[in-house]
């Protein structure tokens, strides 16, 4: 059962969702990690100065397992953070996480931005998670921007997949990047969070174009693409369609949208991001 | 076979350099920080190099299946620069606490300056607080002094043997070397340094317990396969197996393992997904029969 909290609810609630967040994570550590992380988040409060060495430890003394959640706990987990069930959290992920809830980013911003300068990979990772919890999220927005732009994709992933931020946050043009680079890097598109919420016809346009610059050149797109043409489909495209001999998942995602009066939801595209997925391996 | 380069500064070299090293067993590099060929002007340059060290370069050796490790450290030619040396300092112990970072270095001397033992010593004492073995740069001129007076400063400041890898020996300081308990390296450059047939002569006369083989291939004249290649002359010249695994993968293997982040279960690790597993419940699969996906040397763990 999918929690639905009011908009106006979530905001009230934030100071707890970050303590919530905690509560959960120390509930999957082992005795020794949970001392580890409850020593470093009281030596964060007291100088935030130690942030960046207490979070890059966090590889020595946090294992990289993921835990097993049980059914109640994804749900509760997926209120305080949309999307959270659809990619995996280390512990070390999660633990890092609580380390980055523990500043008071009103106020110590700089300790956060200054250590993406020297963040490693797997840091990146757990920092662009955490973003989505900070009461003050939408003044990393310039940073999770900036994030697009890497190469590693891992990293990318970790900004674009079961991570709510981009899509509560960016702004149509870097949401727009955002997800262009997700189909040129062929990430499934059906872990974006609130993908469809943030369809527009300028991605819709900008996704065509590519669509028929890859059958000019005799190359596929992946089914998903589909998904965030609907209701824009142009003439243009819809004559290519009609000429081109199509099969399978792909024919019933382009199907789904020649109609725009119909509405697919969710569980098609996820099935469809699936099979695309299932596919490409 | 399975070979480690302990030394290579793979930010200079190119994605057909990763894909021979791959093609010729090399599973793991170590990245020592060092200059660039040229002097860099602000600590802003170091940042983003030590950055690029444990980001990008990190990643894209994956890509090739290749586990990339590094050591941060002031090298020895900038640390002239006090002022900049001063700055660099303060940056150091961020990037030391990362993952992956096996080690201090690569420090040492270069002309032997007042300045370049000034760091040198203050980076050593960084190692015991981080509890990182150290690489060492020995100088290209004045060799066998600059050799000596390293394993004196790092004696004096009570940092044992065993944590200390001597780089770049040959055959007038191999001696001392491991007289005195160290571990000791041999970089094998086409033209200088040091050439695989005098590695050779080297495990034949020392055997191979404390001996490394590296490339230190870079920016200059240098090859990336030194490893394997070297190893390939032992092997041709009759030197038994131990002794090649022991000097081109385990030995640097126990030494950079001493810094607990420094493993085989980095790289012999495989991941198997079952695609039925991957998400419980929603039947995806329209008749077909679910795959199981091999990832070899998979990057995250």
């Amino acid at each position: 059962m999918k929690k639905s909290v009011p908009k106006q609810c979530v905001k009230d609630k934030m100071g707890d969702r970050k303590l919530d967040f905690a509560n959960y994570v120390l509930n999957k550590l082992s005795l020794e990690e949970q001392d580890w992380l409850n020593l470093k988040t009281v030596g964060i409060k007291e100088n935030t100065k130690r942030f960046p060495i207490f979070f890059s430890q966090a590889s020595r003394f946090i294992t990289k397992d993921v835990p097993e959640w049980h059914t109640g706990e994804i749900q509760e987990l997926n209120s305080i953070y949309p999307g959270f069930g659809n990619t995996d959290w280390t512990k070390q992920d999660l633990a890092r996480t609580v380390l980055v809830c523990s500043l008071d980013t009103n106020k110590d911003a700089q300790v956060l931005s200054g250590f993406f300068e020297i963040a490693e990979m797997k840091e990146l990772v757990a920092l662009y998670k955490s973003l989505f919890l900070l009461d003050n999220a939408a003044d990393f927005a310039p940073q999770v921007k900036e994030g697009v732009r890497t190469n590693m994709v891992n990293v990318f992933d970790a900004i674009c997949l079961g991570n709510p931020f981009a899509a509560a946050y960016l702004e149509d043009p870097a949401w727009n990047q955002l997800i262009l680079k997700a189909v040129f890097m062929d990430r499934p598109l059906y872990k974006v969070q609130n993908i469809d919420k943030r369809r527009n016809k300028e991605l819709a346009y900008m996704l065509q174009d590519y669509i028929q610059e890859r059958w000019a050149a005799n190359r596929t797109v992946s089914p998903e693409v589909w998904r965030l043409v609907h209701q824009h489909l142009r003439e243009n495209v819809k004559q290519l369609i009609l000429a081109k001999e199509l099969e399978t998942f792909e024919k019933d995602a382009i199907e789904a949208i020649l109609d725009s009066n119909t509405i697919q939801d969710e569980e098609f595209w996820y099935n469809i991001g699936k099979m695309n997925e299932l596919n490409l391996n | 076979m399975h070979y480690i380069d302990p030394h290579i500064h793979m930010v200079s070299r190119t994605t057909d350099d990763y894909e021979a090293m791959r093609e010729a067993g090399i599973v793991a590099v170590i990245e020592p920080a060092f200059w660039l060929g040229q002097p860099r002007t602000t600590v802003g340059s170091f940042k983003d190099y030590f950055s690029m060290l444990v980001g990008w370069e990190r990643f894209r050796a994956s890509q090739f299946g290749i586990k990339h490790y590094c050591t941060i450290g002031l090298n020895s030619k900038e640390a002239n620069n006090e002022e900049l040396a001063e700055q660099v300092m303060e940056v150091l112990p961020q990037f030391l606490a990362k993952e992956g970072v096996v080690a201090v270095g690569e420090i040492g001397y270069d002309d032997q300056s007042q300045a370049e033992d000034k760091y040198f010593r203050l980076q050593l004492e960084l190692a015991k607080e981080f509890e990182l073995p150290v690489m060492v740069h020995t100088p290209h001129r004045d060799k066998k002094n600059g050799t000596l007076r390293s394993m004196d400063v790092i004696q004096e400041h009570g940092i044992p043997e065993h944590m200390v890898v001597i780089d770049h020996n040959n055959e007038e300081t191999v001696k001392h070397v491991l007289d005195r308990g160290f571990w000791a390296a041999f970089t094998i450059y086409p033209k200088t340094k040091m050439s695989k047939m005098r590695m050779v002569n080297i495990v034949n006369t020392y055997g191979s317990e404390k001996i490394i083989v590296d490339s230190s291939a870079d920016w200059g004249v240098s090859d990336p396969l030194s490893v394997p290649r070297t190893a390939a002359l032992m092997r041709e010249n009759g030197i038994a197996e131990h002794h090649i695994h022991l000097t081109c993968y385990q030995n640097a293997l126990t030494v950079y393992g001493q810094s607990g982040q420094f493993n085989e279960s980095g790289w012999k690790q495989d991941r198997v997904v079952k695609q039925d597993d991957l998400h419980k419940g929603n039947s995806v699969l329209r008749g077909q029969e679910a795959k199981e996906i091999n990832f070899k040397n998979s990057i995250g763990d």
